[in-house]
């Protein structure tokens, strides 16, 4: 409880009470050691990594800002990303299984094989390139006796042939065509949507 | 807008610009093999056909493409005419028997068929058999009797052993599967008719992968 009555007892206790805290404002207070080395540690914490004398020198960045190459290399990451979307570069599907699957009707990588070891030139030609013997070049795979190559291809059937050295061959492991208007048969394959 | 985001923008779009080049690349090809190794009289025949073609809501795709299969295999001119007219011909009679919205690919297949000589009557017993099937299945079924007919199978005994496949709802795994172990025996000696009956006695003997079987009465 406080009381606010006056008289001389208080008074006394009132210049009492003055006079200690003159006292301890007067004391120089000493800190532990332990306290100053936790502050240390905690300036040293905050200071580290972080230079104060270049940021007077250097505007500070926002923070969406980046520096021109890392610019340039996400622009050309972002460009291969969209790229694989637009072509759906997906597990490649064998075109000797002639139904090749594209889901959500995109394209599909449908990969062309076919084992020629003596071959010197496989090109696959058919309804997706327009039968250009110039764009789907079959590359000779490991193994030394394989020609491959991936296409990307929306669902549809397609007709297509190997030319092996400038001869029309059939794929062996695909269906095969009836109508062979230009006296050689094409293959078929199926790239099936969902 | 910075200078840096301008920059990322505009190798965006170059990237998008090229991916798109390099995807009509083939289209373009074609157009200009056929401009420059076929004489104005053959071209303008040709483009009447595909005209009338897409005039009567046929697809022009095929046509294009056996034009320029010629093209590549050095057929006449007067052969390449036939061989696109034959095949307009055979789209229409395709589109008269498969369901109407049938995709390009669908048509492309009936088309191949009743060249291999699959009757139409086939072809309209596949395509009721296949109503309700993924997308696809016809076309795939089609190729499949196709490739069969073109192995000397009677196009009707195939017709009918894959009409039973899409009635069981058979993955398309399984209509494939079938085909490739025929045209295997076929390779190896055995008579296209014993190869079918004996294939279809395996696939057909069995439930289709992921059908319900009846309950024995």
């Amino acid at each position: 409880m406080i009381d606010n009555g006056g008289g001389a007892a208080d008074g006394m206790v009132a210049a009492r009470v003055l006079r200690a805290a003159r006292t301890l404002r007067d004391t120089p207070v000493a800190p532990s050691d332990a306290w100053r080395r936790e502050v240390l540690e905690v300036i040293e914490r905050g200071t580290s990594g972080a230079p104060a004398s270049t940021s007077a020198a250097t505007p500070a960045r926002p923070w969406w800002s980046m520096h021109p190459v890392l610019a340039v290399a996400a622009g050309l990451f972002c460009m291969l990303i969209g790229a694989a979307a637009a072509l759906g570069v997906r597990p490649a599907a064998d075109s000797g299984g002639a139904a090749a699957s594209a889901a959500d009707g995109a394209p599909v990588n449908v990969r062309f094989t076919f084992t020629a070891p003596a071959a010197t030139n496989v090109v696959l030609v058919g309804d997706f390139n327009g039968w250009s013997a110039s764009t789907h070049q079959l590359r000779r795979a490991a193994d030394g006796r394989t020609w491959e190559v991936q296409v990307p291809l929306m669902p549809g059937r397609y007709a297509y042939s190997f030319v092996v050295d400038g001869a029309f061959v059939l794929d062996p492991a695909a269906p095969r065509a009836a109508d062979d208007d230009f006296g050689s048969p094409n293959s078929i394959v199926m790239v099936r949507g969902t | 807008m910075t200078r840096m985001s301008c920059r990322a923008i505009v190798v965006l779009t170059l990237g998008w610009l090229g991916t798109a080049s390099a995807f009509a690349q083939g289209n373009a090809q074609s157009a200009s093999a056929l401009s420059a190794r076929l004489s104005p009289a053959t071209r303008a025949q040709l483009e009447r056909l595909v005209d009338s073609a897409r005039a009567s809501g046929l697809p022009a795709e095929p046509l294009v493409a056996r034009a320029a299969e010629g093209v590549l295999k050095g057929a006449d001119e007067a052969r390449i005419v036939g061989a696109v007219r034959s095949l307009a011909r055979e789209l229409a009679a395709a589109r008269a028997v498969l369901p109407a919205g049938a995709s390009a690919a669908t048509l492309a297949a009936g088309a191949g068929a009743l060249r291999a000589g699959v009757s139409r009557e086939t072809l309209r017993r596949l395509s009721v058999a296949s109503i309700g099937a993924a997308e696809g299945d016809l076309a795939l079924a089609l190729v499949t009797v196709a490739d069969m007919a073109a192995n000397q199978v009677p196009p009707t005994r195939a017709g009918e052993a894959v009409e039973q496949l899409l009635q069981r709802r058979a993955p398309a795994s399984e209509i494939m599967a079938f085909r490739e172990t025929v045209a295997r025996d076929i390779l190896a000696g055995v008579s296209p008719v014993d190869a079918l009956d004996a294939r279809s006695r395996t696939i057909l003997g069995r439930p289709a992968a992921g059908a319900t079987i009846p309950p024995i009465p």
